[in-house]
């Protein structure tokens, strides 16, 4: 049975500060019932916070859905009607509807200045799905303890809510479809502005109109307990409103009312009003319903711009709330995929970039080995050959030097022992005369030679030691042995 | 009656997800990034070392034609040095070439020499290893400078390190005029080429024994 009723069709919940009002637009069929504590008539700031209120709201809803058959747990769409909303106009910069949703939410004490004002509702009027800046644009605002009151209520009484906004700007917005009007009434079709007047609950709406843009509107609170039948005290209201709109200078051409007890009783009443315009000429709507109100109201709310002519519900509220988190969580596990994955791709990275180095010096190392041995050996038998030229270089040639000193010595003298080493060279002998041997010793420019002679007295000759610190290499190669002089 | 919110717990959920963040935080860093920044450092150190050895294994093998110019050159120079070396590479195998060798050229002169100690071996850091044997011969003065030139205008390549002679007492006494008679003593080097790995003398030869040559 739910199924049967889609978006387009589901019951209407029209909750004014004292009654609620069902109805369901398939059987155009509708039920009321009131409910308590009533409500001052001009307040604005409607609390509903409270058991008996959302007890009686309860009492009120399941009583409506049972005359009506509505089955329980059916989504309904929920309208709230003044004072329980605030609606002004405003302008509005270009943004899209949901973003313009979340901002009037952030501004929402600025545009509606309650001192708890925590929720707006926006609803564009203009036949274009976004608003426009230089469309005027309505904008309701309701208190949040009221909202969450209502839904409590409706939600105690059996029902569902699907979209809650507000009753005038339902209105609205059918007034400013071409098509919900021509559904529902003639009229408002002329370049001049039109005003309508359409009692509302606990007060009369005043809209006026203009090729289907909403210009401006207004409302004022029927007045009770001043006598006569609903439609009277509906026209008296309605008068009360024309003199303040005559005084506010608002210029139309035609007042469209709806048909009904309403229309008569104001035609009835006009001419004794004294109103600043003059002559107003009234049209009314075509089509004879019991309830053209809520035949405007479900046409507004099948032309409203969905994602902007709703309240939260705290069903809306949790739908959002999710959607937010999940979209945290997503970017969260983004977040933690990247500095997870990050490294690991970069180390990947590395890792290939070393398998690729290894690769290559894989490529290349046979040749490499190969070269590197065969460096290593020159190197090698560099050293061996630069070590034995040196050797070849540096060794003494004892055989020369030795005949060099046979040579060098004077006759007279002669060696009895020759020591000989890497540390230098010692010589001793005797001879005849010291001075020309010390002479020769030193005549071939040796450096660092001690001399020493001394008398022998058992020789009978002077006996010498001399000694060099100096390594004595690379002597003199005199080429071969004098036999001649061995005996030196 | 109106449900009234849990405000306490609201105010205490984001400490908690403070909290759990600021601990998953540590653990995944301990856990996982840590290890894989010290991973990262690891691999990007081993790309640097693996990076500068395969530019100098290219820089070798681009020195291949040069290397073997070298090769030839080297080889050639080894070829010529090799007849002064003394062959044998076994433990004890150049000391016994330089003893015979030493041997043959006194004999060549007629001098009778003695080897009263077994030969010293020394490695050299160059590759190759220095053999040295204490020689004692008496002789006269032609027969020592005689022996030490065949040493010195050999083949081989031998150095005498240390050479002593001493003229007998007998000579002093005689004052010259008897025939002449000396002691020689010398210690006589000579060159072989290493074993591959020869690094130290093996363990039942004195790795040197210069001081007792002395």
């Amino acid at each position: 049975m739910v199924r049967l009723f889609g978006v387009r069709d589901r019951p209407l919940l029209l909750v004014g500060p004292e009654e609620v009002s069902a109805s369901v637009p398939a059987g155009r069929r509708t039920a009321t019932a009131s409910f308590g504590p009533s409500l001052p008539t001009q307040c604005v700031d409607v609390n509903l916070d409270s058991s008996d209120a959302v007890a009686g709201l309860a009492e009120a809803t399941a009583a409506v859905r049972e005359e009506l058959e509505v089955p329980t747990g059916t989504i309904v769409d929920i309208a709230l009607m003044r004072p329980l909303v605030s609606v002004r106009t405003a302008a509005l910069p270009p943004t899209a509807p949901l973003r313009l949703v979340r901002l009037l939410e952030v501004n929402a004490a600025r545009f509606f200045p309650w001192t708890d004002a925590t929720i707006a509702s926006v609803l564009s009027v203009s036949p274009r799905r976004r608003p426009q800046p230089s469309a005027p644009t309505l904008i309701a605002g309701v208190r949040l303890v009221d909202c969450e009151t209502i839904s409590r209520g409706i939600i105690d009484g059996g029902l569902r809510i699907g979209r809650m906004t507000a009753a005038p700007l339902l209105l609205a917005t059918a007034l400013a479809s071409k098509r919900s009007r021509s559904q529902t009434m003639s009229g408002g079709e002329s370049p001049e502005p039109v005003l309508f007047l359409t009692p509302l609950g606990s007060a009369v709406e005043a809209t006026m109109v203009q090729r289907g843009q909403v210009l401006k509107t207004v409302a004022w609170p029927i007045a009770v307990g001043t006598g006569g039948t609903e439609a009277d005290r509906q026209a008296r209201c309605a008068i009360e409103l024309l003199q303040l709109i005559g005084d506010a200078g608002w210029a139309f051409s035609q007042v469209i009312l709806p048909d009904g007890t309403f229309a008569s009783a104001l035609a009835a009443a006009l001419p004794d009003a004294s109103l600043a315009f003059g002559e107003v000429t009234t049209a009314c709507m075509s089509t004879a319903t019991d309830e053209p109100i809520v035949r405007l109201l479900h046409a507004g709310l099948a032309a409203a711009v969905a994602p902007t002519a709703e309240l939260f519900t705290p069903d809306a509220a949790a739908t959002m709330k999710s959607r937010n988190r999940r979209l945290a969580y997503a970017i969260g596990v983004t977040a933690a995929v990247l500095l997870v994955g990050m490294p690991g791709v970069h180390l990947w990275g590395l890792g290939r970039e070393l398998s690729y180095v290894r690769d290559a010096r894989s490529a290349i190392a046979e040749s490499a080995a190969v070269a590197l041995e065969t460096q290593t050996t020159i190197r090698r038998i560099s050293t061996i050959t630069d070590r034995l030229a040196q050797v070849e270089r540096d060794r003494t040639s004892w055989s020369s030097m030795l005949m060099s000193l046979a040579f060098e010595l004077p006759k007279s003298a002669y060696l009895l022992a020759v020591d000989g080493g890497e540390d230098g060279l010692r010589l001793s002998g005797v001879t005849g005369d010291s001075v020309e041997t010390r002479e020769a010793l030193l005549r071939r420019g040796r450096s660092g030679v001690s001399w020493h002679a001394a008398f022998d007295e058992a020789l009978g000759t002077v006996r010498f030691e001399a000694e060099s610190e100096v390594p004595i290499a690379g002597m003199s190669e005199s080429g071969t042995f004098p036999a001649g002089e061995s005996q030196r | 009656m109106r449900e009234t919110p849990d405000f306490r717990n609201q105010r205490k959920q984001p400490a908690v997800l403070a909290l759990g963040v600021v601990l998953g935080s540590v653990l995944l860093w301990r856990v996982y990034l840590a290890p894989t920044v010290a991973s990262i450092q690891t691999t990007r150190e081993e790309i640097g070392s693996e990076r500068l050895l395969l530019e100098r294994e290219l820089a070798l093998t681009r020195q291949s034609g040069a290397l073997a110019d070298g090769w030839a050159v080297v080889s050639a120079n080894l070829l010529a040095r090799a007849p002064g070396l003394l062959p044998g590479q076994e433990p004890g195998g150049p000391a016994a070439a330089l003893e015979a060798y030493v041997r043959g050229r006194a004999g060549e002169v007629g001098v009778q020499v003695v080897f009263p100690s077994g030969g010293a071996v020394q490695s050299d850091t160059t590759g190759l290893i220095r053999v040295m044997h204490e020689v004692r011969a008496d002789t006269d003065l032609e027969g020592a400078l005689a022996l030490l030139h065949g040493i010195e205008r050999g083949p081989k390549l031998i150095m005498v390190s240390e050479l002593d002679l001493l003229r007998s007492a007998v000579d002093l006494q005689a004052g010259g005029s008897a025939p002449e008679h000396l002691e020689l003593h010398m210690i006589v080097a000579g060159w072989a080429m290493a074993p591959e790995g020869f690094e130290k003398p093996a363990a039942d030869e004195p790795e040197t024994n210069f001081e007792a040559l002395r």
